[in-house]
């Protein structure tokens, strides 16, 4: 008898543990509208401000958005493959290619202003 | 089938026997799991609020270019961009780096227009700033914290201009759960960042925004019709524009770059939890291997003893797996990711000032559940077999 209380004791023990992890999952799921409001007032107010996992532009201003910068300030050097050696975005809970350079039209709007 | 229902129950006395290495297998699954459910939810967190970033953002961001790096705007081309057909709106933007006070705390600064600010806003503790003789800001939560700034708090000027410095006041501070990015932030109209910097007539960056559909055309139009040229030294500025399509772009991109990294990462550990449960499971107890002796002895069929050892595998890698999950959201949550959120993001304290931004969506628990137990199973079912097809005799010796 006492071995099947304590068999029951952890059976319990084992459904309560996940219908509790099931619920935190599903909690996680439900929209809090407002705070999805006021977050999107304040991304509003400052035209869209911050895109990765750093919170200040120290050292990498990429890292924290990708719009300020474009690439990694360390893939210029001086160390070869700093990219990888910068510790604001490897090693962090997010991270991103840099943004692909655009082709360059400027040269033809610089003729075209010349020739004004 | 009633008879496997019998042998599957003693997959659950299996786990009383063994309490101590019961526990063992729990404690390394939880050891494995919860910094990988923390890090992807922290990731999955901060992708929620680059989402809003974006969607509430800009259509476009022009901004200037020389060597190939980034360089501020004058912003006599503000009126020109207005002027394309399907522009909206322009916002000239002041986006600089600032080092406070005598423990030099970073500063994130933005300067917007005054005429562009919202009627009214309800993420701030107090108001927005007013353009006047005196500087105004509204700070972030952290920045708040640690200069001891409160609405109403004056700072002398921290800052050198020709035409003479003033002192700030704050006029607000920003709730804490709006961003993460508000934490470092000082926000200002554009005329005072301006002078901050020292560059009147200047802006990081312009905000667009343009009707839908407009987007491709008018980001041509920029880069084709708009010539600029630095005020001082009339070299031209080349000039970019980033979509928010581009941006999407990246932010997808970034999720499998990121969880690669993770992945392999928490790859390597997981072998060696395999390793863990592989000497608590069969090499390092020897009193499981004579259990199973008796059971062969008893009659029992090796498939039976391999049905009860993942019987128990299964219900140490549901229980290691669902305790993961708690002991994740419990300090993500209630502890406010003391610790692992400074490992995770950069810039943040210990103990952080904002309500870290976390998600736990099912997949990544769901992968929790199937990881535990493909780390019990192997680290268990082959040592359960070995000693199961050896003769009993040898087993109980």
């Amino acid at each position: 008898m006492p071995k099947q209380r304590s068999r029951l004791l952890v059976a319990c023990c084992l459904a309560v543990s996940t219908l509790s992890a099931g619920g935190a999952v599903v909690q996680q799921s439900i929209p809090q509208d407002d705070v999805a409001a006021r977050r999107d007032e304040f991304q509003s107010l400052v035209g869209g401000l911050g895109f990765g996992s750093s919170v200040d532009l120290s050292e990498c201003p990429f890292s924290f958005d990708p719009r300020l910068r474009t690439a990694c300030s360390h893939m210029e050097g001086p160390i070869p493959g700093g990219f990888f050696l910068c510790s604001k975005h490897v090693g962090c809970a997010t991270g991103y290619p840099p943004l692909l350079p655009t082709r360059n039209t400027q040269a033809d709007s610089s003729d075209h202003a010349a020739s004004r | 089938m009633r008879h496997l229902v019998e042998i599957a129950k003693t997959g659950l006395t299996a786990i009383l026997l063994h309490p101590v290495r019961s526990s063992v297998t729990c404690c390394a699954l939880l050891a494995i799991l919860v910094p990988y459910l923390t890090g992807i939810g922290l990731a999955k967190g901060i992708e929620r609020e680059a989402e809003s970033s974006l969607r509430a953002g800009g259509d476009l961001y022009v901004s200037g270019s020389q060597f190939g790096r980034n360089t501020s705007l004058p912003v006599t081309i503000v009126p020109q961009i207005r002027e394309l057909e399907g522009v909206i709106e322009v916002k000239p933007r002041i986006v600089g780096r600032l080092l406070l006070g005598r423990e030099l705390v970073e500063v994130v600064v933005v300067g917007v227009p005054v005429s562009q600010y919202p009627a009214s806003i309800s993420c701030i503790e107090g108001r927005l700033p007013r353009a006047g003789a005196m500087n105004e800001f509204v700070v972030g939560t952290e920045l708040a914290r640690r200069l001891n700034l409160k609405v109403g708090a004056l700072l002398p000027p921290f800052y050198r201009n020709p035409r003479g410095e003033h002192v700030s006041k704050i006029v607000g501070v920003f709730e804490s759960d709006v961003s993460l990015w508000q934490s470092n932030l000082m926000f200002a109209s554009f005329e005072t960042a301006a002078e901050i910097f020292n560059q009147e007539g200047m802006a990081t960056d312009l905000v667009v925004r343009c009707q839908s559909g407009y987007e491709d055309n008018i980001s041509i139009a920029i880069r084709r019709k708009i010539a600029v040229s630095s005020p001082d030294s009339g070299n031209v500025i080349r000039l970019r524009v980033t979509s928010r399509e581009e941006l999407n772009v990246l932010l997808a991109g970034g999720q499998f770059h990121r969880e690669g990294i993770f992945n392999l990462h928490f790859l390597l550990v997981f072998v060696i939890g395999i390793l863990v449960i592989l000497v608590t499971s069969g090499l390092g107890l020897p009193e499981r291997r004579r259990e199973i002796g008796i059971l062969k002895a008893t009659g029992w069929q090796t498939d039976e003893i391999l049905l009860r050892s993942s019987v128990e595998s299964l219900l140490l890698s549901v229980g290691g797996a669902s305790i993961s999950i708690l002991v994740a959201f419990v300090w993500l949550k209630l502890f406010n990711g003391f610790w692992i959120a400074g490992i995770f993001i950069s810039g943040v304290a210990a103990v952080p000032s904002f309500p870290v931004p976390f998600r736990l969506t099912p997949v990544p628990a769901m992968l929790a559940f199937v990881i535990a137990f493909a780390i019990t199973m192997t680290g268990s079912i082959w040592s359960s077999w070995r000693a199961a097809i050896a003769p009993p005799d040898e087993a109980m010796r």
